[in-house]
């Protein structure tokens, strides 16, 4: 199996990875895991009036699980929370050209997005 | 404990749909069940394929075994196929004790290990085996906190501030999840404890459902040990490289 352009772009070159203050009441915090191979990936979102200013990740995984995290901080920054919700792994695949083996990573990314969202208005109610 | 199914010989035949399995002797044809002669011209017989390790041995499928009648068997069956005693007979039976002794010796080391066992009875009754390693849910933050940690000791300095305070959360992190995974033995004994009161019970030629839901839980277990083996083994083994 070989890694797609995009993925090995995203791996070399991973956007926004870091962590953001879990404390602070505008981050949302997402930690999801792949049990099959015990990939984790924490994403985290800072959100101000219902848009998504900021977000970070930090994986530890294979190449398609960092891209697909990587891709999503991309993706969610300046969505709305509903409109976050809405990424599907599927666009995930289709951007990264994932095979089969990999879909579960972009599963992850979704989840950790939900994870966070949940995690927001959880702190926020 | 002990769970010898008939005290006087082996047990005969399959064991999960209840219909007698036969095979014809490789030398008299004779159709016969018999588990090590044949009954007509007691010839070495081959293992019959429908059956399996417990039943080779005269158990039945109880996940406690009697250590001492699993020693006794095993040498019983270890002599009565040992290729010495065949060096004189036709190359058949020559092959066929090799072939025995074989996968007697695999038998007798797969029942002999409870986890093995474990691993074998899930495997025989359910089709595959549970998988290497499966991390459990609910510690998804613990592994993620403890990758950090990982990750930071690698790239410290033994010189460096901060390194003790690292090695002191993996000291930590190391017996949360040697405590999470004895937690989890706990549970698989009492599990297999129940699983055998269920098959001593067992009046039908097939297990139920409650005992394949126990088989179901077993599984997920194993699956969380084999992951936790790793990720103390890492633990560990990272203290160890970074004094």
């Amino acid at each position: 199996m070989s890694y797609s352009n995009k993925v090995i772009d995203h791996y070399n070159n991973p956007r926004n990875v870091g962590s953001l203050d879990k404390n602070d009441k505008e981050v949302g915090t997402g930690v999801v895991g792949a049990p099959e191979c015990g990939d984790v990936m924490k994403l985290q979102l800072k959100i101000s009036g219902g848009v998504i200013e900021d977000a970070r990740f930090k994986t530890f995984g294979c190449g398609s699980a960092i891209a697909s995290s990587s891709l999503a901080t991309e993706w969610v920054k300046g969505k709305t929370l509903d409109e976050a919700f809405q990424i599907k792994n599927t666009e995930i695949v289709n951007e990264l050209n994932l095979p089969p083996v990999k879909i579960h990573c972009s599963v992850l990314a979704e989840d950790a997005i939900k994870a966070a969202i949940a995690d927001y208005k959880k702190k926020n109610e | 404990m002990g769970a010898i199914q008939n005290k006087t010989g082996p047990a005969r035949g399959p064991f999960f749909d209840g219909e007698s399995v036969t095979r014809p002797c490789w030398s008299c044809e004779h159709d016969g069940d018999d588990l090590y002669n044949c009954s007509n011209c007691d010839k070495i017989q081959h293992f019959l394929k429908d059956n399996d390790y417990f039943t080779w041995f005269g158990f039945d499928h109880s996940l406690s075994i009697d250590q001492d009648a699993l020693e006794k068997q095993y040498h019983t069956l270890s002599r009565k196929f040992h290729p010495d005693y065949f060096q004189q007979r036709t190359p058949e039976e020559q092959t066929i004790s090799l072939e025995n002794t074989a996968q007697l010796t695999q038998a007798y080391r797969i029942l002999k290990d409870p986890k093995k066992r474990v691993r074998y009875l899930i495997g025989l009754i359910e089709g595959d085996k549970p998988m290497e390693a499966e991390a459990p849910a609910e510690l998804f933050e613990d592994i993620f906190e403890i990758q950090e940690r990982l990750e930071t000791l690698e790239n410290i300095r033994a010189e460096d501030a901060g390194q003790e305070a690292v090695r002191q959360e993996l000291k930590n992190d190391l017996e949360k999840m040697q405590a999470y995974h004895d937690k989890e033995d706990v549970q698989l004994n009492r599990l297999a404890v129940e699983w055998d009161s269920l098959e001593k019970s067992r009046n039908k030629p097939t297990f139920s459902d409650e005992q394949k839901a126990h088989l179901q839980r077993m599984k997920k277990i194993l699956s969380h040990e084999g992951y936790l083996d790793r990720i103390i083994q890492n633990i560990q083994s990272a203290l160890e490289k970074n004094k």
